[in-house]
C-alpha cells in the first residue's frame, strides 16, 4: 500500500535576525491511506511547522533546506507556487486552530465554501452552494440552509470549526491536516468535533495528520502517533503500542506527568520531567533530550542516536531502548519531594453566601436616551464554603461563571449582593473598602503568567512590593530580601532569578514567580484561576506538585478553577460544578466522580478524552451550544442540552437542590436514586 | 538606533539644531536685529562715518546667507530664530504631553462616565480646525495678555505665551486620546489587577504600573506633536499672527522676505530650508522610534 504522503529526511529552517535556525531536523514520516496520524509535542517542538511544512505552506522567513515530500507522483519541495496552489485546498485540506481567524468575516459561510469548489472543481456558483449545503449536512450542523447565509461571527466556535472541516472536505482531498483543531473549544464541543473527524475520515476514505499537544485527544483519535521533541522525531508507533508500552524516556515522562495517570494509580504526586526544553538555537550536540533524561549516559550527551526500527512500525531515537524494552531500566523520575498530605480541617476559610452578579453594558448615551440593555446574569445565587487547609475545585465550561465568581470573591468585580466571610471576618464586596488583613489573606494567581507580571519590574521588585505592603510585621530591607530568596527557593527557583525581568523567564518560571508572589504575604486562601492552562503538560505537572507542597507547608487553602476535570480531580478535595452562573453539583472528589451525578457533570466526564486508547470514550454528547448568558434558559438552565431531559418540568421550574446524607448536592429534577440507576 | 541609519541621521540633525538654539548668541556673527553697514556706501562727515544699510546683499564669504531687505544678516537671524521656532514648540509639546498623559491615564483607567464626559469634551476640541482655533485664540488673548503686568508674560512676550497656550490647547486632547487607548489596553492586565489587590493607591497604579507601559506610545506621540508644533508656529508666523517684527522667527522671516523675492530670493529660501530640514529630521527620528518600539513589542 502506497502512503498518501511521505516525507523523507525533511529539514526546515527559519531565519531569525541574521541567523538560520534549524526548526525541523531530518524528519521522516509517512501517512497511509485512511489513517489518522497524530503529531504530538510540547510548545516549541516544531509540530505546527512540520504540519504546515508537509503541505509546503511556510512563513516567509522559513524554507525547506533538505529532504523531499512525496505526494502522488510529485515531490512537493520541487513544485512551483502556481502548481502548489492547485494542490492546496484541492488535494490537501487544512483545518486551523482558530477558525475565526481563517474565515473571511465579510463573506457568508455559503459563499466562502462555494469559492473552494468553484475554484478547484469548476462548479457553477449554484452547484457550489448546493455542494456547500451538503458538506455542512455531513457535519451534523442543524439547518445547513440557514447556516450558509450567515456570517462567521454569527456562529459559535464549535460551529465555525465544523464549517472549516466541511470546507476542507468539500473538495474531497486525500489528505487533511488538522492543526490543534479543538484546543480553543470546550471539552464537550471538542468531543463532538472529534467524533465528527473520526466519522468523516472513514466516510471520505481520506488520511489525516492531526497535530496536537493533548495526549488525550491523540489517544482517542489517531492510529499512529509520532512524538516530536526539539524538531526531531523521538518515537513513532501505532497508538496502542505507544500508549501501552512507550519506549522513549521522553514519551514515558510525558505520559507519567498527566494528572489522569496519577489519579489512576492513586498517586499523591505527579512525576515530572526535569529541566526545560532546549531553545532551538542551542540544541545539545548529542541526543536532544539527554539534558532532561533521567537515564542519560555519557554517550547520550555526545552522540546523536539514530532513528531505529525496533519492531514493525515502531521507530525510536534512543541509545538505551533495549534496556528499557527489556524492563531493566525504568526511565521515570520517581515522584520525589515532600509527600506530606494535608487533609481538610474543620472550620471554614471562606464562606460565600448567595452571591449575585449581573453585568450591564449601558453607555452614558443609552442611559440618557432611556435605553437599557438586558443585563447579563453571570452569577445567580452562588454559595460555596472552603474548609481550612483544603482545595475547592471549581469546574465548568467557558461562560459558566467560574472566573466571575473568583473575581467577585477577590473583589476585582464587585458582586451585586451576597455575603462573604473570610476567617470569620466579614468581607466587604467592594475591593476599595477592604482592609489590609483581608487583602493579605486573599491572593490571586492568574491563568496567563505573561500578563500577571509587570514587564518593567524585576522579580525582586514584584515580590518585594507585596511583602512591603501586606506583610503582617514591618520588615527591614535585609529581612525582605531574605524572604524573597526563601520564596524563590520554595518555588524551585534560585536567588539569581531575583534580578531578572519577566521577558527573561519561560512560561513555567513566570508562573512560579506569580505563585511565589501569591504566597509572599502568607495568605489564608489563594484563588488560582486556571493557573496551568497555558502551560505544557510537563510544566503543568511541576506546578501542580508545587501547589500541593506549598499548601502542606503553609497551611493555605485553594480555590482552584479549571476547565480540565482531570486537573481538578487530581488536586481538589471538594468539587463544585458550575453551568451558566449556577452551581449544579457539589461534593467531595469521590462523590462527584461517581453516580449519582448531575447530567451535566456526567456529560463533562464522558467528554474527557483519556490518554489511553483502550479506554473507550464516553458516549454522552451534548447537542447544541452553550446558550449565551443573555438568553439564559428558563427553569433548569441546562434543559436545552440535557441528555436526560424529562419534559416540561425542566423547562418551567427551577430544579430543587437534592442533598444526600454526606453533603453531596445536586440541583436536578431527577431524584438521586433514579439518577444513580440511570447512570450505572 | 545605530541599526537604523536614517533615524540616526535625523537624531544627529535635530541635536545640531538644539545645539544652535542653546548657543545662538555665541555663534551668531551678528545680532538678529542689527542693521549692517554697506562699506561701499558710506559718507564721512565731521569725523563720523555713516553708512547705508547693506540691503539684499547676496550670500558671500562674509555673509554666508546674504542679508535681507533691512540689511540684517540672514544666518544670524536663522540662528536666533531657533529660540522661537524650536524653543516654543519644545515647551508647548512638553506641556501638552504632560497634561495629556495625566488626563489620558485617568480617563482610560477610570472609564465609565468620567471617560464619557471628558472624551466628549476632548472630541469637541478636536473637531475645531487647528488653524482657525489658533487664529481666534491668538486674536482674543494676545491683546489681553499684552496689557497685563504678570512678570512671566512681560519677560517672554505676550505672543509667545499665547502661542504656547494655543499649542497646548490643540495638542493635549490628541495626546490624551492616544494615552487613553494605550491605557485601555493595559488596564485589565493581570499585573494591574494584582496591584489593586495589594491595596495600591490609584496614583501608584497609574504612574508606576501603567505609565511605563505607555511610555513608548508617549515618546512617539511626543516627537510627532513636536514636528507639528514647529510647523504650526512657523505657519502662524508666516500668516503674521505669531511672532511680530523684528522677531527672527522663521515663518515671520519668510513672510518678510516674500515681497523681495525677485531681488533677494536667499532671504526666503534659507529659512524655508531650515524649517524643511528640521521637520524632516524630526519625522525621521519619530519614525525610527516607532519602529524600534514596535520591534520590541513584537519580541515580547
Amino acid at each position: 500500500m502506497l502512503p498518501v504522503i511521505q516525507a523523507k529526511n525533511l529539514s526546515i529552517e527559519y531565519r531569525i535576525g541574521k541567523r538560520w535556525l534549524n526548526v525541523i531536523q531530518d524528519v521522516s514520516l509517512h501517512i497511509d491511506p485512511v489513517q489518522i496520524h497524530g503529531l504530538v509535542g510540547e510548545s516549541g517542538s516544531g509540530k505546527s511547522t512540520l504540519g504546515m511544512g508537509l503541505m509546503r505552506y511556510l512563513a516567509n522567513n522559513a524554507w525547506i533546506s533538505q529532504g523531499e515530500i512525496l505526494f502522488d507522483t510529485y515531490d512537493l519541495v520541487k513544485l512551483s507556487a502556481a502548481e502548489m496552489s492547485k494542490i492546496h485546498g484541492r488535494h490537501i485540506g487544512f483545518v486551523p486552530q482558530n477558525p475565526l481567524d481563517s474565515l473571511n468575516p465579510s463573506l457568508t459561510i455559503g459563499n466562502q465554501m462555494a469559492e473552494m469548489t468553484q475554484l478547484h472543481l469548476g462548479l457553477s456558483h449554484k452547484d457550489a452552494l448546493k455542494r456547500a449545503c451538503e458538506a455542512l449536512e455531513t457535519t451534523n450542523i442543524p439547518e445547513p440552509d440557514a447556516v450558509i447565509r450567515r456570517y462567521p461571527h454569527q456562529l459559535s466556535g464549535g460551529m465555525q470549526q465544523r464549517v472549516m472541516i466541511a470546507m476542507a472536505l468539500s473538495t474531497r482531498p486525500r489528505l487533511l491536516i488538522l492543526d490543534e483543531p479543538t484546543t480553543a473549544l470546550d471539552v464537550t464541543t471538542q468531543a463532538v468535533i472529534l467524533d465528527l473527524v473520526r466519522e468523516l475520515m472513514k466516510e471520505e476514505q481520506a488520511a489525516a495528520l492531526y497535530v496536537s499537544h493533548d495526549l488525550g485527544t491523540i489517544a482517542q483519535l489517531c492510529d499512529v502517533v509520532t512524538v516530536l521533541y526539539s524538531g526531531e522525531v523521538m518515537e513513532s508507533a501505532p497508538v496502542k503500542t505507544l500508549f501501552k508500552k512507550p519506549l522513549h524516556p521522553y514519551t514515558i515522562g510525558l505520559l507519567a506527568s498527566l494528572p489522569s495517570a496519577a489519579a489512576g494509580q492513586n498517586q499523591s504526586r505527579l512525576s515530572t520531567i526535569a529541566g526545560v526544553a532546549p531553545s532551538l538555537s542551542e540544541r545539545p550536540s548529542g541526543c536532544a533530550f539527554a539534558p532532561r533524561c533521567p537515564v542519560a549516559i555519557a554517550k547520550c550527551h555526545t552522540d546523536k542516536p539514530p532513528l531505529e526500527k525496533t519492531t514493525d512500525n515502531h521507530f525510536l531515537r534512543c541509545w538505551r531502548w533495549q534496556d528499557i524494552a527489556s524492563g531493566d531500566l525504568i526511565p521515570k523520575n520517581p515522584p520525589i519531594g515532600k509527600r506530606e498530605e494535608t487533609s481538610p480541617q474543620p472550620g471554614y476559610v471562606l464562606t460565600a453566601q448567595h452571591i449575585h452578579k449581573t453585568f450591564s453594558e449601558n453607555s452614558l448615551l443609552d442611559r440618557l436616551m432611556g435605553k437599557t440593555a438586558r443585563p447579563v446574569q453571570a452569577l445567580a445565587d452562588v454559595s460555596i464554603k472552603i474548609n481550612q487547609r483544603s482545595t475547592l475545585g471549581l469546574v465548568g465550561e467557558s461562560g459558566s461563571g467560574k472566573t466571575t465568581l473568583a473575581r467577585a470573591i477577590v473583589g476585582l468585580d464587585t458582586a451585586d449582593s451576597g455575603d462573604l466571610e473570610l476567617l470569620d471576618m466579614p468581607v466587604n464586596l467592594d475591593l476599595d473598602k477592604r482592609g489590609k488583613e483581608i487583602l493579605r489573606n486573599l491572593r490571586l494567581i492568574f491563568q496567563n503568567p505573561n500578563d500577571a507580571l509587570n514587564p518593567y519590574r524585576t522579580v525582586r521588585e514584584t515580590i518585594g512590593r507585596t511583602i512591603t505592603l501586606l506583610a503582617q510585621e514591618t520588615l527591614s530591607p535585609i529581612n525582605i530580601e531574605n524572604r524573597i530568596i526563601a520564596l524563590l527557593e520554595s518555588v524551585g527557583l534560585t536567588a539569581a532569578y531575583a534580578d531578572r525581568y519577566p521577558q527573561q523567564l519561560s512560561g513555567g518560571e513566570k508562573q512560579r514567580v506569580a505563585i511565589a508572589r501569591a504566597f509572599s504575604a502568607k495568605p489564608a486562601l489563594i484563588i488560582a484561576d486556571e493557573p496551568t492552562s497555558s502551560l505544557d503538560v510537563s510544566v503543568q505537572a511541576v506546578i501542580l506538585n508545587l501547589l500541593k507542597d506549598l499548601r502542606a507547608e503553609n497551611g493555605a487553602s485553594y480555590l482552584f478553577i479549571s476547565h480540565d476535570l482531570e486537573v481538578i480531580r487530581y488536586l481538589a478535595d471538594w468539587i463544585v460544578v458550575m453551568y451558566l452562573g449556577e452551581i449544579v453539583e457539589q461534593g467531595t472528589n469521590e462523590q462527584v466522580s461517581q453516580a449519582p451525578m448531575h447530567p451535566y457533570t456526567e456529560a463533562l466526564l464522558s467528554a474527557v478524552p483519556m490518554p489511553d486508547p483502550t479506554i473507550k470514550p464516553g458516549t454522552i454528547r451534548l447537542t447544541g451550544d452553550i446558550p449565551g448568558p443573555r438568553n439564559k434558559p428558563t427553569g433548569c438552565p441546562f434543559h436545552t442540552r440535557c441528555p436526560r431531559y424529562l419534559g416540561d418540568i425542566c423547562r418551567d421550574e427551577r430544579p430543587p437542590l437534592r442533598e444526600d446524607e454526606h453533603g453531596h448536592v445536586i440541583r436536578c429534577h431527577i431524584p438521586l436514586e433514579d439518577l444513580k440507576q440511570l447512570q450505572s | 538606533m545605530a541599526q537604523r541609519p536614517m533615524a540616526f541621521l535625523g537624531l544627529i540633525i535635530v541635536c545640531g539644531y538644539l545645539l544652535v538654539m542653546l548657543t545662538a548668541p555665541m555663534i551668531a556673527p551678528h545680532g538678529f536685529s542689527d542693521v549692517l553697514d554697506d562699506p561701499n556706501n558710506c559718507i564721512t562727515r565731521n569725523n563720523q562715518t555713516r553708512c547705508a544699510a547693506l540691503k539684499n546683499a547676496p550670500p558671500s564669504a562674509e555673509h554666508l546667507m546674504g542679508t535681507d531687505r533691512n540689511g540684517r544678516d540672514v544666518l544670524s537671524r536663522i540662528f536666533y530664530g531657533t529660540r522661537e521656532t524650536i524653543g516654543l514648540p519644545i515647551v508647548a509639546t512638553l506641556l501638552s504631553v504632560m497634561l495629556g498623559t495625566v488626563i489620558g491615564l485617568a480617563i482610560g483607567y477610570y472609564g465609565g462616565w468620567i471617560d464619557e464626559i471628558v472624551s466628549r469634551i476632548l472630541d469637541s476640541l478636536l473637531a475645531i480646525p487647528a488653524l482657525i482655533m489658533a487664529l481666534v485664540t491668538l486674536a482674543t488673548i494676545v491683546p489681553t495678555l499684552a496689557m497685563s503686568d504678570i512678570p512671566l508674560v512681560q519677560s517672554l512676550g505676550a505672543v509667545n505665551i499665547a502661542l504656547i497656550f494655543v499649542i497646548t490647547l490643540l495638542y493635549t486632547p490628541i495626546v490624551a486620546r492616544v494615552i487613553r487607548s494605550a491605557t485601555l489596553n493595559l488596564r485589565d492586565r493581570g499585573y494591574v489587577e494584582i496591584a489593586r489587590l495589594r491595596g495600591e493607591s490609584t496614583a501608584y497604579i497609574l504612574f508606576s504600573e501603567i505609565l511605563p507601559g505607555v511610555l513608548p506610545a508617549l515618546v512617539v506621540e511626543g516627537s510627532l506633536r513636536f514636528s507639528y508644533a514647529i510647523f504650526l508656529v512657523a505657519s502662524l508666523g508666516f500668516l503674521g499672527l505669531g511672532a511680530q517684527p523684528p522677531s527672527p522667527e522663521w515663518g515671520r522671516m519668510v513672510l518678510d522676505a516674500r515681497s523681495q523675492y525677485a531681488t533677494a530670493p536667499w532671504a526666503l529660501w534659507y529659512p524655508v530650508l531650515a524649517i524643511a530640514i528640521l521637520i524632516i529630521s524630526v519625522n525621521l527620528m519619530s519614525d525610527g522610534l516607532q519602529r524600534i518600539f514596535r520591534h520590541e513589542a513584537e519580541r515580547e
